[in-house]
């Protein structure tokens, strides 16, 4: 019987482990397929398994969190853009209309930076600190510039300022929530 | 209070298996011990993820071994806990004791 680890697996293992234990994770699946005669099945399904908490841990050490929070933050900002250019334009004579629709947007840029402060600190490692902060920080620069030249030029005031001032703390709250998840589990 | 200065449940079992294991307990004897104990399936990502946030919580120390030719030449990676991890598991423990104090879990209150 062959006791070697399947090879597709050990490769995806090799992929997703990070560095420090690249000897010692798989080593003991290694030794414990030989030593307890464990079926390649079960390899797998170690493998398969250890993926959600390696990858994490390996994108943290590699420093990726940080662009895929700010994936979700931008995607949020896009979000606003698309909807502030197609229907700003065409509700503005209706103001109760434009007041909920603005304060809709602003809910949206909050939620963004609440879930790439989520991300960041998931992917990012010791959060709630600096991966939220640092997305924070990119999200109000990005937010600022596209307020100052783009579409959100035609939004209200109050809109401009509430979605600058809030999106740092929000980023900030969503690194917070994700670190006290990991705290509990 | 601090929240931090509690165990996770995850980390709470991982603390007394390493108790339990003795000397020089690494990965693969601590994920087979909580399988057993517990009876639950255990990833060994899990227990690595967990070991190494303990780690860096300064609850445990780890140092490599010796590789071995059955591991494919790889070296064990060992565990120890550190004094600031017995005092978390005995604030651990001693929290839960206190809750579980002249209770008894029945069908009928659980």
């Amino acid at each position: 019987m062959n006791r070697n680890p399947p090879r597709l697996a050990a490769a995806l293992l090799n992929l997703i482990v990070p560095e420090e234990e690249r000897e010692s994770i798989p080593g003991d699946l290694a030794e414990e397929l030989v030593t307890e005669n464990r079926s390649r099945l079960w390899y797998w399904r170690q493998v398969m398994q250890s993926t959600r908490y390696l990858a994490g841990r390996s994108l943290r050490e590699s420093g990726l969190g940080i662009l895929g929070g700010g994936g979700v933050m931008c995607a949020g900002i896009f979000l606003i853009e698309i909807a502030a250019r197609n229907l700003l334009p065409v509700i503005t004579r209706i103001q109760p209309v434009v007041f909920g629709f603005t304060l809709t947007l602003l809910a949206v840029g909050v939620a963004s930076a609440v879930a790439g402060g989520y991300i960041a600190a998931r992917l990012g490692g010791d959060a709630g600190k600096l991966p939220p902060l640092v997305l924070g920080a990119l999200f109000v620069a990005i937010t600022g510039l596209w307020l100052v030249r783009g579409v959100g030029a035609a939004a209200p005031t109050w809109f401009r300022g509430g979605l600058i001032l809030l999106v740092l703390p929000s980023a900030f709250f969503g690194g917070r929530l994700q670190t006290q998840r990991s705290e509990d589990e | 209070m601090v929240k931090g200065n509690y165990l996770g449940e995850f980390e709470h079992i991982v603390l007394l298996a390493l108790l339990r294991l003795g000397e020089r307990p690494y990965g693969m004897r601590i994920r087979q011990e909580i399988e057993r104990r517990t009876g639950r399936s255990v990833a060994i990502g899990a227990v690595y993820a967990t070991l190494d946030r303990m780690e860096r919580k300064g609850y445990v120390s780890s140092w490599l071994g010796e590789p071995t030719a059955e591991r494919g030449g790889r070296a064990k990676r060992f565990f120890r806990i550190e004094g600031e991890g017995a005092r978390a598991l005995r604030r651990s423990e001693d929290a839960l004791g206190r809750m579980r104090l002249g209770l008894r879990v029945t069908r009928s209150n659980a």
